[in-house]
């Protein structure tokens, strides 16, 4: 397992060659020996628990074999970090990885569309951030991901991805419009400043790095505490209780308890059953109506908290998160369009969501390209007629707002 | 009439072909005498099934390596990755370089033990990424970071 990994960075330094070899190889934050171990045991939970069940009917060897179980399992998280190195050079980003499959991923630098910094409780607590990087892709093997640097390495790299590209297709400058500068050189710089300002602040948390906006910034929108109003209304809760429900629905007849019989559950549905149907949906729509609504709000208040919205040479900014920290920046020359959406409850109390088109996104997830929370329609269109201006300014290259930008429509 | 893609891949790919189809066949066939020597009734079916697996088996791991290596091909231009894969089904694919999103290289246990690499070209496109397999992982290595310039070198949105 060793050789390839002390072969690895040598091997890519005489396939490469030329002035780039000089980049150097590094590493994920060495903190990651404590998080890899911790992931990979949960993501071989189900297993570690089938082998502790078929263990302990067989005694006392069979603790044994689930001890080694665990032990093999937490030495491939240590391997992990071992065996993960990556590398930029002015041209591409390149990440090795892998213990048994050894994987080496390229992405030029021209194809960065999106850089996604995310930080889970686990990764605050030992102050890291994890840097997804989005090309045109989508999909699940979409881009690269950085698992995981520390976060003042993870808010100089977003920088470097995308902000210094910015100088170089200068067209984008003027989205900075509110920014006194807005001469190329100044706006260059002052890009420069933000990524070492959060550098000397930012101890412990990842995302906090953005709260004060910095030189370059404007600030596009936030999060207003009234807005909680609509969590209710956007039936997040429903998805929430049902991943909820099958997880506890697994983990029991994984250890092959029956829910039935378990007391409480057994009386309360007992006591149900007696009812009428009359007074059984009396009391049961109203009680899920409520746990669902307050489902959704702790989904929205976990999601959007601290969201805030800024344009910063050329990108747009998101950071959001209660327990999970997220940052996602968008290349704004890359980004196709927004999308308002109103979902039926949503729009009964006059809500509407915004989101971005663009490719580089993690699809799976429906927030990760949130422009807003949740929040009153007219807002939505506001912010949507500012997050997609500069789109439409840039095509005619006369005067700046030649004519009243048309009203954003949605249906 | 499409020309062939200019160069063939490692021959020692015949033998990683060979070994892989051979393992794999083997895992399916250890399952099935198992089955013949623990249980005790449908004796005839489950004999059955197990001729079945290794009439299929042999003339697979016989023909297909050979045949593969006769049909993988692939190039690369500054314009375009080509690649030409398969044995009975044969898939010839070309990625404009001005859409190429990613270049990967992927080494398995396997393809490490024969020293052999496989390129993934991902695309915007949904029928999903090129692949050229059975690379030597020198000529894969110097394949990337040839790719990689030429991407660099073309700008543009490529979507």
């Amino acid at each position: 397992m060793i050789g390839p990994v002390e072969e690895a960075p040598g091997g890519g330094r005489e396939a490469t060659g030329g002035p780039e070899g000089a980049a150097p190889w590094r590493r994920l934050s060495p903190r990651m020996l404590l998080i890899h171990p911790v992931q990979e045991v949960v993501r071989m939970a189900p297993a570690l628990l089938g082998l502790l069940i078929a263990g302990s009917s067989s005694g006392n060897p069979g603790m044994v074999w689930s001890l080694c179980g665990v032990a093999a399992v937490v030495l491939y998280g240590v391997l992990r970090w071992f065996t993960t190195t990556y590398r930029l050079t002015p041209e591409h980003v390149r990440l090795r990885k892998g213990v048994v499959l050894r994987k080496v991923l390229t992405v030029p630098r021209d194809r960065i569309r999106t850089v996604d910094i995310t930080s889970p409780p686990l990764h605050r607590m030992l102050g890291l951030a994890r840097v997804e990087i989005g090309t045109g892709r989508s999909g699940i093997s979409a881009g690269l991901t950085l698992d995981s640097l520390s976060a003042e390495e993870a808010a100089r790299l977003r920088v470097e991805l995308l902000h210094r590209r910015g100088t170089a297709g200068g067209e984008t400058r003027p989205a900075a419009g509110a920014a006194p500068t807005v001469a190329t050189g100044p706006a260059a710089e002052s890009g420069q400043t933000v990524a070492t300002a959060p550098a000397p602040q930012t101890g412990p948390p990842a995302g906090e790095a953005a709260s004060s906006p910095g030189p370059g910034e404007t600030l596009l929108a936030e999060l207003r505490p009234g807005w909680v109003r609509f969590a209710p209304f956007t039936m997040s809760g429903l998805v929430a209780i049902g991943v909820f429900a099958t997880f506890v629905w697994r983990l029991f007849s994984e250890w092959g308890v029956d829910v039935r019989r378990v007391g409480p559950v057994r009386e309360g549905w007992h006591w149900f059953s007696g009812l009428g149907l009359t007074s059984q949906l009396v009391i049961g729509v109203p009680a899920f109506v409520v746990i669902v609504a307050i489902a959704s709000t702790f989904g929205y208040l976990f999601a959007f908290w601290r969201f805030r919205l800024t344009r910063h040479d050329g990108t747009l900014h998101v950071t959001r998160g209660l327990l999970t920290n997220r940052a996602t920046t968008i290349e704004e020359r890359r980004l196709r369009g927004v999308r308002i959406s109103e979902f039926l409850t949503l729009r009964a109390v006059g809500g509407a969501t915004l989101t971005a088109v663009t490719t580089g996104l993690n699809q799976g997830s429906q927030r990760s390209g949130a422009l807003l929370p949740p929040a009153p329609r007219a807002e939505a269109e506001r912010v949507a007629r500012r997050s997609s201006s500069t789109a439409r300014r840039r095509r005619p290259p006369g005067p700046a707002r030649p004519v009243p930008r048309p009203p954003v429509r949605h249906r | 009439m499409l020309r062939a893609p200019a160069h063939r891949v490692s021959r020692t790919a015949i033998w990683y072909w060979f070994t892989k189809a051979l393992l794999g066949w083997l895992i399916a066939a250890g399952f099935q005498a198992f089955w013949v020597v623990v249980r005790d009734h449908h004796e005839p079916l489950r004999i059955a099934a197990l001729t079945a697996t290794v009439v299929l088996a042999v003339p697979h791991i016989a023909v297909m390596p050979w045949w593969r290596y006769r049909v993988h091909r692939w190039e690369a231009t500054p314009l375009a990755v080509y690649t030409r894969s398969g044995w009975l089904t044969q898939e010839w694919r070309i990625a404009p370089i001005s859409r190429i999103q990613t270049v990967d290289s992927v080494q398995g246990p396997l393809e490490r033990l024969f020293r052999l690499a496989t390129v993934t070209v991902t695309t915007a496109s949904a029928a999903g990424p090129v692949r050229v397999s059975g690379l030597g992982a020198e000529t894969a290595r110097r394949l990337v970071a040839e790719l990689t310039a030429n991407v660099q070198s073309t700008t543009g949105d490529a979507t």
